[in-house]
């Protein structure tokens, strides 16, 4: 079972890099380099009337939070074009013929699948984060170890739509998997939306809504793991606090800088927990075993 | 010792949800194929011989009945790792190199390291291509895909191998290559399973066929038994005379005359030495006599057509 799932793992994983994934990775790594060198700090410190120090601090905050959400955003791209043509698209062209009758078990197949594209994306979210990091201490002149825990939080999105576009793939074309990844995130984007919605226009009912979206897909939940991570435990300290930033500097409260945004959100960071982590690993594991069935009952 | 592959009521329905009549594929199939033997499947599109396959591969689950692939039930990895398969529609991942190719599937039968650097330049001389062994796929024609194809079927050494159409896109050199490798496995003993619309070449290489029909089999047997006795003798003779065509009016159901040919229609084979001695006998010159039997396409043909009538 291992033997036949680690071959399958290397052959998704060839068979994406012919795809040209790492160049597609590439290109987006030239985002992280462009954080690298632009004169942001310079940019702040002269039309808004920062001292330097401090305004280096502030584009590390804004690059951590950007560095993030492109993580995210990439990966889960990345994800969803790999995982959506993985098993039904497949059958009908041919390629799991010859592999199906093979002396391994089929789960082998799907969990090899799963195993390499989530491989390539780990490595691919490794090398962005470590230019993400770079680029924040290329520009704040500090290294700033709790940038991992808002990158390992990102690196949740791509390993959330492999599962889910993974297990849309069972039954579904490239086109309606990838369709259904799409629909899943904007189920999601909802939560937010309704969220914002029941506050400004004080619907109690919208907020309800958005609790059972968070729920259908919890990309939100994730989002504030991000906003964790970047902090120190969920919103007093911070990545960028007091006795880590640059001499003089205030520091960097992510919450505060989410608060000033949208305020409800430093509440919500506030109030993250262990079990929203719980709720999104069983959430994966629940499409990973449904994808499993659905591929193993399935006729090719 | 078990049959290669064994069948029980094999059947298979699709459909059948709310307001859609159950389509059967395959209805209640018992087949048994003897270890040893190259075994045909025929039929018409649609008949059920690919979905039969699918099903013995275990890639489709029957609605109901038994089969088994060399005494195993269908999905057993033992079983499997004595199983070579050539499909009919396949995509390989085209940007392997054959040998790579090879190897991949080499891995996924389980073989060791050592059995597959032995075994994948025997495999690629046996298909003709071991001079492109370093080449990719995606270089190669449909036809040596096809092969690459059946170099992987038989990589593992196999004890029965499933083809489906596998000389579809093989220029006749190609395909007298398939046949020396059929022929090559019943020899060393192996079993071969296979599906082809080429009449002609089943008829060579198969020693029982199975005609399917609507997913049930309409005849099955060995392929001298189902093949009828040959009827018409087709005669060039010189030197005829009155007397000649009498006596042969007397040995066949009908005498046709045609310039030097002449045409009986016969009950049975033996009367076929009777008609050589008949002519000789009355100062006729035989320059040639060949009895016309029936070919497997004529028997695919009459017992398809006799059963949609």
């Amino acid at each position: 079972m291992i033997h036949g799932i680690l071959i399958l793992a290397g052959l998704t994983i060839k068979e994406a890099i012919r795809r040209r994934v790492f160049l597609a990775a590439l290109i987006i790594s030239a985002l992280y380099l462009g954080f690298a060198f632009l004169p942001l700090h310079i940019h702040v410190g002269l039309f808004v009337g920062l001292d330097l120090p401090t305004a280096k601090n502030n584009t590390g905050r804004i690059f951590a939070w950007l560095g993030c959400g492109t993580i995210k955003f990439f990966g889960a791209v990345l994800a969803v074009a790999l995982s959506a043509g993985a098993i039904t698209s497949e059958i009908d062209r041919g390629v799991l013929s010859v592999i199906v009758p093979k002396p391994i078990p089929r789960a082998a197949i799907y969990l090899g699948k799963w195993l390499g594209i989530n491989l390539l994306l780990a490595v691919c979210v490794a090398g962005w984060g470590l230019l993400l990091a770079g680029a924040i201490w290329h520009q704040t002149g500090t290294y700033h170890p709790r940038i991992w825990g808002g990158i390992a939080a990102a690196g949740l999105f791509p390993l959330l739509f492999t599962t889910l576009t993974l297990c849309f793939s069972t039954f579904a074309t490239y086109a309606l998997s990838s369709s259904l990844a799409l629909i899943a995130a904007g189920v999601a984007l909802g939560e937010d939306l309704l969220h914002i919605l029941s506050r400004w226009l004080d619907i109690p009912l919208l907020e309800t809504l958005s609790r059972f979206t968070g729920y259908i897909v919890p990309l939100s939940r994730m989002n504030h793991w991000i906003s964790r991570g970047l902090n120190a435990d969920g919103g007093g300290t911070s990545i960028f606090g007091i006795g880590h930033g640059p001499p003089g500097s205030a520091g960097f409260d992510f919450s505060l800088f989410l608060a000033r945004r949208d305020p409800s959100q430093a509440a919500t960071v506030g109030s993250t927990s262990e079990a929203d982590l719980v709720y999104i690993l069983v959430y994966m594991a629940v499409f990973f075993v449904l994808g499993l069935l659905l591929f193993q009952r399935r006729d090719l | 010792m078990s049959a290669a592959i064994e069948t029980k009521n094999l059947r298979k329905e699709y459909g059948g949800a709310v307001g859609r009549p159950a389509f059967t594929a395959v209805q209640d199939l018992c087949l048994s194929v003897p270890r040893g033997q190259v075994f045909g499947l025929l039929g018409p599109n649609g008949a059920g011989k690919t979905t039969t396959i699918n099903m013995l591969l275990g890639n489709i689950k029957p609605t109901s009945g038994e089969a088994f692939l060399l005494g195993q039930p269908v999905g057993n990895q033992e079983a499997r790792a004595h199983l070579g398969f050539l499909p009919e529609k396949f995509q390989f991942h085209e940007f392997l190199s054959a040998e790579e190719f090879l190897d991949l599937h080499g891995k996924l039968y389980g073989m060791s390291k050592a059995a597959r650097k032995r075994r994948i330049p025997e495999v690629l001389e046996q298909v003709g291509l071991i001079a492109r062994r370093k080449s990719r796929l995606s270089e190669f024609s449909k036809g040596m895909q096809q092969r690459v194809g059946l170099a992987q079927a038989i990589l593992n050494d196999p004890d029965l191998v499933i083809l489906d159409e596998p000389t579809s896109a093989l220029d006749p050199l190609g395909r007298r290559e398939v046949r020396d490798i059929v022929a090559g496995l019943k020899a060393a003993g192996k079993t071969v399973l296979l599906n082809s619309h080429l009449l002609s070449e089943i008829e060579m290489s198969c020693d029982q066929v199975a005609i399917l029909k609507s997913g049930q089999v309409i005849r099955q047997g060995k392929i001298d038994d189902l093949l009828a006795a040959p009827t018409i003798v087709k005669m060039r003779v010189q030197a005829q005379t009155p007397g000649l065509i009498t006596a042969l009016e007397t040995l066949s159901r009908t005498v046709e005359v045609t310039g030097e040919e002449i045409a009986a229609t016969i009950s049975e084979e033996g009367a076929i030495s009777e008609l050589a001695a008949t002519v000789v006998g009355h100062g006729g010159r035989l320059l040639s006599l060949v009895p016309m039997r029936e070919t497997l396409e004529d028997l695919f043909i009459r017992v398809v057509e006799r059963d949609a009538v």
